[in-house]
């Protein structure tokens, strides 16, 4: 499986979901099929909440690390 | 060249510079407009995806048409919509799945809203309770089932809807049937009980049967407790399960101090190894036998006994041994 990495940090809501948005639609069929895994590095602590939220409605798995001053949200096909 | 002239060439030279500003003017008016409507719409989506509306200052007007919001969050959409006509499907599915489980379970359900009114029952509630009746759905339940005007005394419903949880009542008797009731809850996502399920497992039969069993113990404790011989059985382990009122008088025990004992504590040494080995043997597939031991009573007497032995066995391995024993008859 292909790890993509987005670092938006600096980036602050809307903005870091409009991106988040745009490439889970860019690599749906990828995602879907479970070919790709989807990596955001964000440091604003909202779209820990809108980008999770927006991929569940959407059908895909998600989670949410914590790393040293920023998050890793993982976007990945759903069950 | 002024802006002015440059609008009155592309009208084509006819005009004047006013009148090519007015139309500037008109033009920029409606793209101010039509920037106006797309950051409304654009900001409505936003808020619609759960995030912050867009600021003026973030992204320039032509910043945004080349970022293309309305068109993201319709792809977005596409997605959302897709992913929950899967899900209607699933959960289609998965109701079809319970209705049949629910029409073919041997227990009776009943659903009732919170004001007690029957909302549905399966095939078996109805040929429980309302086999008589016709449609009974509106109708409160104790109306329907209990033919009251109010609910009885041990109502489950009302036990439910008063603790707010999942409560089991058993032996619920209903036209000389028994029934275990167990009553859930239902809640909406403010937490309030808009339904109750109600569950009833006619347990009539096993009722009988253990009544049967009840009395049938009853009625050989009796014959076992005024019989002459000493009556003793025991569980695999050794442990003490039963001794007649004729054993306990032998060896001069309380009945509830036989739970304290093991066989080899009221055995005579000299005949205690021969004596657990036989009982080894019959439960080791031997199930019966004759039996001759000395036993010990509580103050030390030697108590030479005989009689019988046998094993009882459930799904193929032993669980109980009986004694029934005599005082040993001089040859």
């Amino acid at each position: 499986m292909k790890l993509m990495e987005f670092d938006i940090r600096g980036q602050i809501c809307p903005s870091t979901l409009l991106i988040a948005l745009k490439e889970m639609n860019l690599h749906r069929d990828a995602l879907r099929s479970g070919e790709v895994q989807l990596a955001f590095k964000t440091d604003n602590r909202d779209a820990t909440i809108t980008i999770p939220d927006a991929a569940a409605n959407m059908g895909y798995g998600v989670s949410v690390e914590k790393e040293e001053g920023y998050y890793v949200i993982v976007i990945e096909a759903g069950q | 060249m002024s802006i002015g002239k440059k609008i009155k060439d592309l009208l084509g030279g006819e005009g004047d510079d006013d009148t090519a500003r007015r139309e500037l003017e008109k033009l920029a008016a409606s793209e101010r407009a039509a920037f106006t409507y797309i950051r409304r719409k654009v900001n409505q989506l936003l808020t619609i995806m759960g995030t912050l509306p867009l600021r003026p200052e973030e992204l320039s007007d032509q910043t945004l048409l080349e970022l293309d919001p309305i068109g993201i969050i319709a792809d977005s959409f596409e997605q959302v919509l897709e992913h929950l006509n899967e899900t209607n499907e699933k959960l289609r599915f998965a109701e079809e799945e319970l209705q049949a489980i629910i029409a073919t379970a041997g227990v009776g359900i009943i659903v009732v809203d919170s004001k007690m009114r029957i909302q549905a029952f399966n095939l078996k509630a109805k040929e429980l309770f309302f086999r008589a009746s016709s449609d009974v759905r509106g109708k409160p339940c104790h109306v329907a089932l209990c033919g009251s005007d109010s609910p009885p005394p041990e109502c489950t419903f009302e036990k439910v809807m008063a603790t707010r949880i999942g409560i089991q009542l058993t032996n619920w008797v209903y036209n000389e049937r028994h029934y275990d009731v167990a009553g859930t809850p239902i809640k909406n996502k403010y937490g309030d009980i808009t339904k109750v399920v109600l569950i009833y497992t006619d347990i009539t039969d096993r009722k009988r049967t253990e009544d049967t069993l009840r009395g049938n113990e009853e009625m050989y404790r009796t014959i076992f407790d005024n019989a002459s011989d000493l009556i003793l059985s025991l569980a695999p382990d050794g442990s003490f399960r039963y001794a007649n009122q004729a054993w306990c008088r032998a060896l001069g025990y309380r009945r509830e101090e036989m739970g304290d004992l093991a066989l080899p504590d009221l055995i005579h040494p000299d005949h205690r190894d021969a004596s657990l080995a036989f009982v080894e043997r019959v439960l080791a597939g031997k199930k019966n036998g004759r039996f001759a031991t000395v036993f010990l009573s509580k103050r030390g007497e030697a108590l030479p006994l005989e009689g019988h032995v046998s094993c009882s066995l459930v799904n193929d391995s032993p669980s109980l041994v009986c004694f029934i024993l005599h005082p040993r008859r001089d040859p």
